[in-house]
């Protein structure tokens, strides 16, 4: 008798133990989620200002970007384009997000409406982009970033 | 003198051990980074054949090989910045709908991080997409990640390349 409560008792305890530790990994997720969000916040006012010791901050040394064009820059491409100003962000405008967290990954999708502006030409088109963030000496860092206009037959 | 003679004795086994550790030590972070290397030598070799994989799997319309390697949650985005999710990409190659009439994929990078690989690269396959044929130049990037011990395929984005 006295074995069959220890064992129910431990079945309760182990399943609300698994329980537990579901409501803390989502609980993370969302946290990350909120994180990547406030990165994401301040890469963009970076962008629209210029401001190249954020974006230095934010990319990944090895950061590889594939633009609308389908264009392929590395990091130095990138914060050159910014210092030069081949490349000008007017306003920003995103929505549409998603995220998906495998451990110290985190793949964000969704729209952007930015008006930009590339070689002096504007581009107000609706673009889906992928981005991934690593967590790199526990610092969540932009390695990737790709860009697909959206509705423009190929 | 004696004296001296012991304190300079000293630092000369300080001396000495401190290179030994430090040329212990630099062999070990060289002998990490090679292994390290070895490591991510390994990790493209299979990236590259589940990519390989994957392709003969939607050339052959096999759609269990697909199955097992996309994730329930694939976040895939074509080349008119579609966002199909893994049952609609699916469908759209089982029904015949995307049909690869020749493959020619190039420039490869595979980027590393632990258990996500990120590769890219550039292709000039021939496809059938509702019945319009494409050919013109595309870059995608592709991220892998390892869960339960194996790659699975968990986002996909492809862009048209501009005329120059």
């Amino acid at each position: 008798m006295l074995r069959i409560l220890l064992l129910s008792l431990l079945t309760v305890a182990l399943a609300g133990a698994a329980a537990a530790q579901e409501t803390a990994k989502s609980q993370s997720d969302a946290e990350i989620e909120k994180e990547i969000l406030k990165i994401e916040g301040e890469r963009d006012q970076a962008r629209e200002k210029g401001d190249n010791a954020t974006l230095n901050r934010i990319l990944a040394d090895d950061y590889f970007y594939i633009g609308v064009r389908g264009n392929v820059r590395t990091k130095a491409n990138r914060l050159d384009d910014y210092e030069a100003g081949v490349i000008k962000v007017l306003s920003v405008k995103k929505d549409n997000f998603m995220f998906k967290v495998y451990g110290d990954t985190v793949l964000m999708t969704g729209r952007e409406t930015s008006i930009t502006q590339y070689r002096g030409k504007p581009n107000d088109k609706p673009r889906q982009f992928t981005n991934v963030y690593i967590k790199l000496d526990g610092r969540w860092r932009l390695v990737f970033h790709q860009a697909t206009t959206i509705g423009e037959p190929w | 003198m004696k004296s001296r003679w012991k304190w300079n004795e000293n630092t000369v086994r300080r001396i000495l051990s401190l290179s030994l550790l430090s040329v212990a030590l630099l062999g070990s972070a060289r002998a990490q980074s090679t292994v390290r290397n070895q490591a991510d030598a390994e990790t493209e070799k299979e990236i590259l054949d589940v990519e390989r994989q994957k392709d003969q799997a939607i050339r052959n319309r096999d759609m269990a090989v697909l199955d097992r390697i996309y994730v329930d949650d694939l976040a895939f985005a074509n080349g008119r910045g579609k966002v199909l999710t893994k049952s609609q990409h699916m469908e759209e190659i089982r029904s015949g709908n995307v049909k690869y009439l020749s493959s020619d994929r190039s420039d490869f990078h595979v980027h590393i991080y632990g258990g996500t690989a990120v590769l890219t690269g550039r292709e000039n396959s021939t496809v059938e997409y509702h019945g319009k044929v494409i050919s013109s130049p595309r870059q995608f990037i592709t991220v892998y990640v390892k869960l339960d011990g194996q790659w699975r395929y968990v986002a996909h984005q492809v862009t048209p390349v501009a005329e120059q």
